[in-house]
């Protein structure tokens, strides 16, 4: 193989990677579920939306309930680092001041995933994320589908 | 028989229990959980070193605000948010009362649409809409000068809001409200201020804001909303009160940077026209996630021709230090120099100060 074959290789190897790294996924090994929002999928993008409280209601007209884990867990750590891009403590820290600048309704901090499960499904407009290392069963209302 | 004879039916409607009734019902159906009522407690303690130049220093322990903050979802589209502060008061015997800085009623009508009936923080700047009573939330120990003579701090009324519209998460604040001379109860002028504010977002670390603030006071006197101190009680007349602000935030994984400018124009019959303007630079270099070394700028320049409030010039530069303890608690270190004088661009300096400040802003 010449020189000039070798840098093209190279070349296109590198180019791969950057694109696979700009539209890998970024929501990978993450639950979301959801109660009466009005839609079945979302895109990645649409997800971290509402996660950011950037909508107030959805299109189902129920407002936007966000339930995130509280812990200072691997699982919190991972959750609020893919959704928000930063640790436990800014994520808690940027509510506290979403909620103080009465921007948006405060979110629900849950202690486990069985929580959240439950909290989303007494809650219309509710949704959270969280590992499901578990392997918990969601009920299939509650069931939402994250697409590229 | 009779009840039904003297019946009217705008009198019925527009009882306020039946209005109650409707909005707390209206769309109903919220589940115990979903109206999660929450309170939080926001305050601080300070110590201050003050080196006046004419008086001798002065070395004091003082008791900030101390903020109670609620907030609960009434129903699916309303929800109400409270913020009461005690506060020093030298008025009453133990020296401290409440004041209700924030009373809203919320309700989101469509998409990212809401409107606000109450009392709220005028929405002119970043600041004002933002960090409102919690020093946990101020990059500095204390509010740009402009706060104390020419920001309309507080606004009772209706305001309609907008948030996050676009790719450029587009905001619009438009207010209809009691006039800045009125109280919390009565407003004796008829019209009503009104103030558009418009901001853009186009990241999460950017925000770029422009509002425009204007009121016909027809007697000049200071009332429950404005951060003008007692204002001038030497001029009773009438004011055409303008403000134009502009805000510019950036907050950076380590650089953080906030500009408020405004504008203030007023128009009296005796003296015309007085133009005030005042910058605020705060510039801080984050590190170790929880630290912050800060610089700040803080300029006023008042007309001589001022009536609406008492002219002051400030200048005001500053340094400091913020730690950040968690989710609980900032400690702020801050020594600056304060230039200040009512005469128009300190021709004649009346006083010059170096304070050296801590502050413990907590929240739980």
């Amino acid at each position: 193989m010449s020189f000039r074959s070798n840098i093209a290789l190279l070349a296109v190897g590198l180019l791969l990677q950057l694109s696979l790294r700009l539209h890998g996924q970024k929501l990978t090994g993450i639950t979301v579920i959801g109660n009466n929002l009005g839609l079945k999928s979302m895109s990645e993008q649409q997800t971290i939306d509402y996660f950011k409280a950037r909508n107030n209601l959805w299109p189902s007209n129920k407002p936007v309930l966000v339930c995130l884990p509280a812990t200072q867990s691997a699982e919190a750590v991972e959750v609020c680092s893919k959704l928000y891009g930063k640790t436990v403590t800014e994520v808690q820290k940027f509510w506290l001041a979403e909620v103080f600048k009465g921007r948006s309704r405060s979110p629900h901090f849950a202690e486990s995933d069985e929580e959240m499960i439950e909290f989303v499904r007494k809650n219309p407009g509710a949704i959270a994320a969280f590992i499901n290392e578990r392997g918990l069963a969601i009920p299939q209302e509650l069931q939402l589908q994250i697409v590229n | 028989m009779i009840y039904f004879k003297n019946f009217r039916l705008n009198t019925w409607l527009l009882n306020p229990f039946w209005m109650i009734v409707f909005l707390l019902y209206n769309p109903i159906q919220v589940s115990s959980q979903q109206r999660n009522t929450q309170l939080k407690v926001y305050g601080h303690f300070q110590y201050n070193y003050d080196d006046l130049q004419d008086k001798g220093a002065d070395s004091y322990f003082s008791l900030g605000e101390q903020d109670f903050f609620v907030t609960s979802n009434l129903t699916d589209h309303l929800s109400f948010l409270g913020e009461t502060v005690v506060k020093y008061d030298n008025s009453t015997s133990s020296k401290f009362a409440p004041s209700i800085e924030r009373a809203q009623i919320k309700y989101d009508y469509f998409k990212n649409h809401s409107i606000i009936i109450g009392k709220m923080h005028t929405p002119v700047n970043y600041w004002n809409d933002n960090f409102h009573h919690g020093r946990y939330w101020y990059p500095t120990i204390d509010r740009p000068s402009s706060f104390s003579y020419l920001i309309p701090l507080h606004s009772l009324g209706i305001r309609f809001q907008g948030q996050n519209l676009g790719k450029l998460r587009f905001g619009y604040d438009f207010c209809a409200t009691n006039s800045i001379a009125s109280t919390d109860i009565f407003d004796s002028a008829l019209n009503k201020a009104l103030m558009l504010a418009t901001h853009i977002k186009p990241t999460d670390e950017i925000y770029v804001g422009l509002s425009y603030y204007n009121d016909y006071l027809n007697s000049n006197q200071p009332g429950a909303h404005t951060g003008h101190g007692n204002g001038n009680p030497n001029y009773k007349g009438s004011i055409n009160y303008e403000l134009v602000c502009m805000s510019f935030k950036y907050s950076g994984k380590h650089l953080e940077f906030l500009s408020e400018s405004s504008y203030n124009h007023n128009t009296s019959d005796s003296l015309g026209n007085a133009e005030n303007y005042s910058q605020f630079n705060y510039i801080g270099w984050r590190f170790k996630e929880k630290n912050v070394a800060y610089g700040l700028f803080d300029f006023m320049d008042m007309s001589e021709k001022e009536l609406h409030t008492t002219p002051v010039n400030i200048i005001k530069t500053g340094i400091g230090f913020k730690h950040e303890v968690g989710t609980v608690c900032t400690v702020k270190f801050q020594i600056e120099r304060l230039e200040s004088g009512d005469d128009h661009l300190f021709h004649n300096h009346n006083s010059t100060r170096y304070d050296a400040r801590f502050q413990l802003a907590y929240v739980f």
